[in-house]
């Protein structure tokens, strides 16, 4: 069961990166590298989205979600 | 904290999406809260709150650093990461947003912390709260309850987009949430938007174009819903797919309804009437499951709702008699710009641990305007005037009701939320049904459609309305039972009510009451002050702007009664009026 989650949160940490990686590449605010971000690594994340909703995907009855919260320590934090 | 030391002031914002707004609180009492766009003018105004947070600090006198916590109504990278997943859904339609929201979101959105730092010269701490928990603060705490269910609907915060949870003395525990795309508030604003209406701003108009309507097209809207039985929805992918992309869900909708989209300003057909209905009698179904869902799981028989849901005044209504719930309570501010309040009252109870002081007793936080400046104001602009003691202008005004007059109402602190309250409102006699459409389009230069509200005295409410309980806020409707108030009955009998008491506004309650003794009517007709396209006055300067481009009878703004007859130099021409007019429906 520990193992199943850290692979989750692993996978999620990975996830949240390969986005973030987008948002510092869209930094450099050109067109050129915006419409690369876009057509190039936008649809690699696509497939990587596909997988993670496949798997997480499930048969429900219900769209209530547990609120998770705080999603960190610490009040300060952005995210 | 304590009698000895120094108060703790704690600054709400919320901004950069639509209404603006900043809250300041004292050791936990409110001390001032504003909409940014009363100051600056455009209307739901999202840009950083610096003139409201300047009217805070100046009413409590006290400079930036001593304010000891500033809050954020929404955590910025949460929502950031949802924007980009979005990104990867809508692919690969949705390239133009993509590159007009990210380079946006780089450079201003993403670094917020450091922005209010900056602008503000701050140096204390900034929290950041997640956006349904800044909403349902901002109604909880501001509530008369010691415990209740939270329930708040909107169209997206960071990726809730409605949650519930249980408010218990001093803390806030959110329990579950429907997700993004899923989202009530968006659906309703693609309907508003296909509907030929501005999102984000007037969903209000589509709530008051639906008793128009029969709800002919629910079947077909249903067909873009799965429902589930415990209230919670999800939103078919021919919608959540295009989210970003407008055209599809255009092309979308005019598939299942027949009929494409209405162009704005154009002739609203019955059709047009017929969606505002079926959109609302699902979103009035909705809400009433999602609420009594809410119900069964807390087991609290008092209510508060928040979102920009929770500004739909039917809904509400149905919440109030079909959901099982005792008491409902709304804050005035229920949409985005309450969340400044929410977020700085989650820091004193919350992040503090600080216990509750008390209710919020009224809206009535922004700022008010001396008598002498004022008048100091009239004779610079050479602005024949009368003043007059308290209880002979409330006796005149109300004569001037029952003449026909229309009146520019201008007293104390301006309201918190996006009603007029009865400090910065247009009155006139609900009695008269030429006014719904002589106000609707001679004054406020809007659709004839829309209907007006009344304020009653609370003592007299069940004599026109078949209400069970006080609606201080304009967050109700409510069946009309007479017909001697044709002015603020709708179409469908019914009137989004204000009750009125001496304890929420003493001096409007006064004005009511003389007007009741005097034509035996203890109703009036409210509208806030403004025309289309701009936000409620603020100061008296823009009060008497507006009285002189519109034609509003008499302006009474303090003690001081301005007559328009007695100043026609000053009266904006026709010619003027009707440019005025056609500026307002591209501002609305």
């Amino acid at each position: 069961m520990q193992r199943m989650e850290t692979l989750h949160n692993m996978r999620r940490h990975a996830y949240k990166s390969y986005m973030y990686l987008i948002g510092v590449l869209g930094w450099f605010n050109t067109r050129i590298v915006l419409s690369l971000i876009y057509w190039v690594l936008i649809p690699v994340f696509g497939i990587l989205y596909v997988i993670r909703s496949r798997i997480s995907a499930k048969k429900s009855h219900s769209m209530w979600v547990d609120h998770e919260s705080p999603r960190t320590n610490s009040h300060e934090l952005q995210f | 904290m304590n009698s000895n030391s120094k108060p703790t002031y704690i600054l709400g914002i919320s901004c950069f999406y639509h209404d603006a707004a900043a809250a300041l609180l004292r050791d936990g009492e409110i001390v001032a809260a504003a909409h940014e766009e009363r100051f600056t003018r455009k209307k739901h105004d999202e840009s950083f709150p610096q003139h409201a947070i300047a009217y805070c600090l100046q009413e409590a006198q006290i400079a930036i650093d001593d304010v000891a916590y500033i809050a954020f109504y929404d955590k910025p990278f949460l929502k950031f990461e949802r924007i980009l997943e979005s990104f990867i859904q809508t692919w690969p339609f949705g390239y133009g947003q993509f590159l007009n929201a990210i380079p946006q979101w780089l450079k201003e959105k993403i670094s917020i912390k450091s922005r209010i730092a900056r602008l503000l010269n701050y140096k204390g701490p900034i929290y950041f709260a997640e956006h349904h928990v800044a909403h349902a603060a901002s109604a909880f705490y501001a509530s008369p309850f010691e415990k209740a269910a939270l329930l708040t609907v909107d169209g997206i915060g960071e990726w809730a987009t409605t949650s519930w949870g249980i408010g218990d003395t001093s803390s806030i525990i959110m329990r579950q949430e429907i997700r993004y795309p899923h989202s009530w508030g968006l659906l309703y604003s693609i309907v508003t938007h296909f509907l030929g209406f501005k999102t984000n701003s007037a969903e209000y108009k589509v709530m008051g174009l639906a008793p128009y309507g029969t709800p002919h097209y629910t079947a077909a809207l249903r067909s873009l819903i799965t429902t589930y039985a415990d209230g919670s929805f999800k939103l078919h992918p021919s919608l959540t797919r295009y989210f970003f992309v407008m055209m599809f869900i255009e092309r979308t909708l005019q598939k299942i309804l027949g009929f494409p989209r209405r162009e704005a300003e154009s002739a609203l057909e019955q059709h047009h009437k017929d969606l505002a209905a079926s959109i609302q009698e699902l979103t009035n179904e909705r809400m009433v499951a999602l609420a009594t869902y809410v119900r069964a799981q807390s087991g609290c028989d008092a209510l508060c709702l928040a979102g920009g849901v929770a500004l739909n005044c039917v809904a509400n209504y149905h919440i109030l008699k079909e959901a099982g719930f005792d008491r409902v309570y709304i804050q005035p501010a229920a949409g985005d710009a309450g969340g400044a309040l929410g977020a700085a009252w989650w820091v004193h109870h919350e992040v503090l641990k600080q216990p509750r002081v008390k209710p919020m007793a009224h809206s009535y936080w922004g700022p008010a305007y001396t008598n002498e400046s004022v008048s100091e104001l009239f004779h610079k602009q050479k602005i024949p005037f009368t003043t007059y003691d308290t209880e002979e202008l409330l006796r005149k005004t109300a004569q001037y009701i029952d003449e026909g007059h229309v009146v520019g109402w201008f007293q104390g602190r301006m309201e918190w939320g996006p009603r007029a309250l009865g400090n910065r409102s247009i009155i006139a006699d609900a009695r008269n049904a030429e006014n719904w459409k002589r106000v609707n389009v001679k004054i406020k230069f809007r659709e004839s459609f829309r209907p007006f509200a009344p304020s009653v005295l609370y003592d007299h409410s069940r004599d026109y309305f078949e209400f069970p309980t006080q609606s201080p806020y304009m967050l109700f409707i409510a069946p009309v039972i007479v017909d001697t108030i044709p002015a603020v009955t709708h179409v469908d009998y019914t009137a989004r009510l204000q009750t009125v008491t001496r304890t929420d506004n003493a001096l409007y309650y006064a004005l009511i009451e003389a007007f009741y003794k005097h034509t035996g009517c203890a109703v009036i007709i409210n509208t806030s002050f403004n025309v289309r396209g701009e936000p409620i006055v603020c100061s008296p300067e823009d009060a008497l702007r507006t009285f002189l481009e519109t034609d509003m009878d008499t302006l009474v703004i303090g003690n001081h009664v301005v007559e328009k007859k007695l100043c026609p130099h000053l009266v904006a021409s026709a010619a003027a009026r009707e440019q005025k007019q056609k500026i307002a429906a591209t501002l609305d």
